[in-house]
């Protein structure tokens, strides 16, 4: 394994083990507040609020969309910090910057494989069957949600160097990012706002398309190509461009640390 | 080899700018130790920053022939909940020590800090000498060929001084290039072979050291 992959390894492992490390049941929190949520979930939606569901598993959708969005807030805000949060690690070991915000986005990740682990045994457990190419929607959702998760992290945790009020503005624009996807509900969109809709908010369409394997939705914008075809170039272009700029403004960007 | 070829570092700031470095050129050659010396705010981190590659020069470039190992701060990513053992390699780790030396080491290690039955424990359990121990044990392991060591003598005893000096050494034997951060000038001229003097808002100067 070459030094960087090492480094990558070890930041995520001190990042990860650290974190649960201090606690009681320590890394078994991983497990338990998922499954925690989701029984709380299942008894707020299943006796408190039973008359205003529209169908039987709006417990398990809500979950699953609530994870996705989890793993993007999670990647997002962790990343944020990952530079301006550790001035030792940037100026007293020889790390590329990039390195900090990638580890934020591998703990992330680690974390939703083990919350989707919790949905997987309750999905299966609930008799559930998923849509026929469920892998390709779900996959294919995921990673979008991943490259977007990971690109916007990068930047953030390049501008945050610069201009430390993106702190507070993106927690803001995360609550309000909550309600303006199709996470608790859908939202209504008249016809042909969709288009706008969907491009301001790049992270409803994977996670409808996500959605898509497991539940009764159909990712509305999934039968316009040209629409598509630009989603996905720019969802390929983000990572790049993000490393490119991280890697551009890494002299000036060090003497902000 | 470490070669500073007009380099200028600037730190801007809306308060007033900073200049630590006007059009610096020195050549550093392997087999040597160099101590760098001076008051607080002169510069000393900065140049050792800068020989890292940590901080960028704002004009001119610093050209590096070789592996650096900097030990700025020692045990720098310690984790004071994680273990001595798990700190062992997440800091090997991070120093560019690959997993299997770290693995055929750990033993060596943990006993060249005189550690042994204490590696389970958490950090924060450990006093700063128990830690200052273990971070110079791992970074004994490192192989570089420019290594930086920035006041990691300010926190051992004297046993763990000779030590350092004896590492210190070794690797000047084995042609490695060595610079030492400390403020105390009697143990530089005692070990070093040439001093960088730093002084406010000057180029460092190089004086031999004479035994």
């Amino acid at each position: 394994m070459n030094k960087t992959l090492i480094s990558l390894y070890m930041l995520s492992y001190l990042e990860f083990k650290g974190r649960y490390k201090p606690m009681r049941i320590g890394l078994l929190w991983v497990l338990v507040r998922p499954t925690v949520q989701l029984a709380i979930f299942y008894s707020i939606f299943g006796f408190l609020f039973k008359t205003n569901i529209t169908h039987e598993h709006f417990a398990l959708e809500l979950f699953f969309g609530l994870a996705l969005w989890s793993f993007f807030s999670e990647a997002t805000s962790s990343a944020l910090t990952s530079i301006s949060g550790k001035p030792n690690f940037v100026l007293n070991i020889h790390l590329p910057l990039w390195l900090l915000p990638s580890s934020s986005f591998i703990v992330a990740l680690l974390n939703l494989v083990l919350t989707m682990s919790v949905f997987a045994a309750f999905y299966l457990y609930a008799g559930l069957q998923p849509a026929p190419g469920w892998m390709f929607a779900f996959f294919g959702g995921l990673a979008l949600i991943a490259l977007l998760a990971y690109s916007v992290g990068v930047l953030l945790s390049i501008t945050n160097l610069f201009f430390r009020d993106i702190q507070q503005i993106w927690e803001l624009l995360l609550v309000y990012g909550v309600f303006l996807s199709p996470i608790i509900y859908y939202v209504n969109i008249p016809e042909k706002l969709l288009t706008l809709y969907y491009s301001v908010n790049p992270f409803a369409f994977p996670l409808e398309l996500a959605k898509s394997a497991f539940f009764h939705v159909t990712p509305r914008m999934s039968t316009n190509t040209t629409w598509l075809t630009c989603y996905l170039l720019a969802a390929a272009a983000l990572p790049v461009l993000a490393l490119l700029a991280i890697n551009t403004i890494e002299g000036k960007a060090r003497d902000q640390v | 080899m470490i070669k500073f070829d007009h380099v200028t570092k600037t730190f801007f700031s809306p308060h007033g700018d900073v200049t630590l470095l006007r059009d610096y050129s020195y050549d550093f050659s392997d087999g040597t130790i160099y101590g760098l010396y001076g008051p607080n705010g002169t510069g000393k981190s900065t140049f050792a920053r800068l020989i890292t590659g940590s901080i960028f020069p704002t004009s001119g470039n610093v050209q590096r022939e070789g592996k650096i190992v900097p030990f700025l701060e020692l045990g720098v990513a310690f984790h004071m909940e994680l273990s001595g053992r798990e700190n062992i390699f997440v800091n090997g780790g991070l120093l560019g020590i690959s997993l299997s030396t770290l693995r055929e080491s750990y033993h060596e290690i943990v006993e060249y800090a005189e550690l042994v039955g204490s590696e389970h424990k958490a950090l924060k359990h450990y006093s700063s000498g128990m830690m200052a121990r273990l971070a110079y044990s791992i970074s004994r392991y490192a192989d570089g060929d420019i290594f930086i060591f920035d006041e990691i003598l300010a926190v051992g005893d004297a046993a763990f001084q000779e030590k350092c000096f004896e590492n210190f050494e070794r690797l000047k034997q084995q042609r490695k290039l060595i610079f030492i951060i400390s403020h105390s000038l009697p143990l530089l001229e005692a070990h070093a072979d040439s001093i960088l003097l730093f002084n406010k808002g000057a180029n460092p100067t190089l004086a031999q050291v004479r035994r």
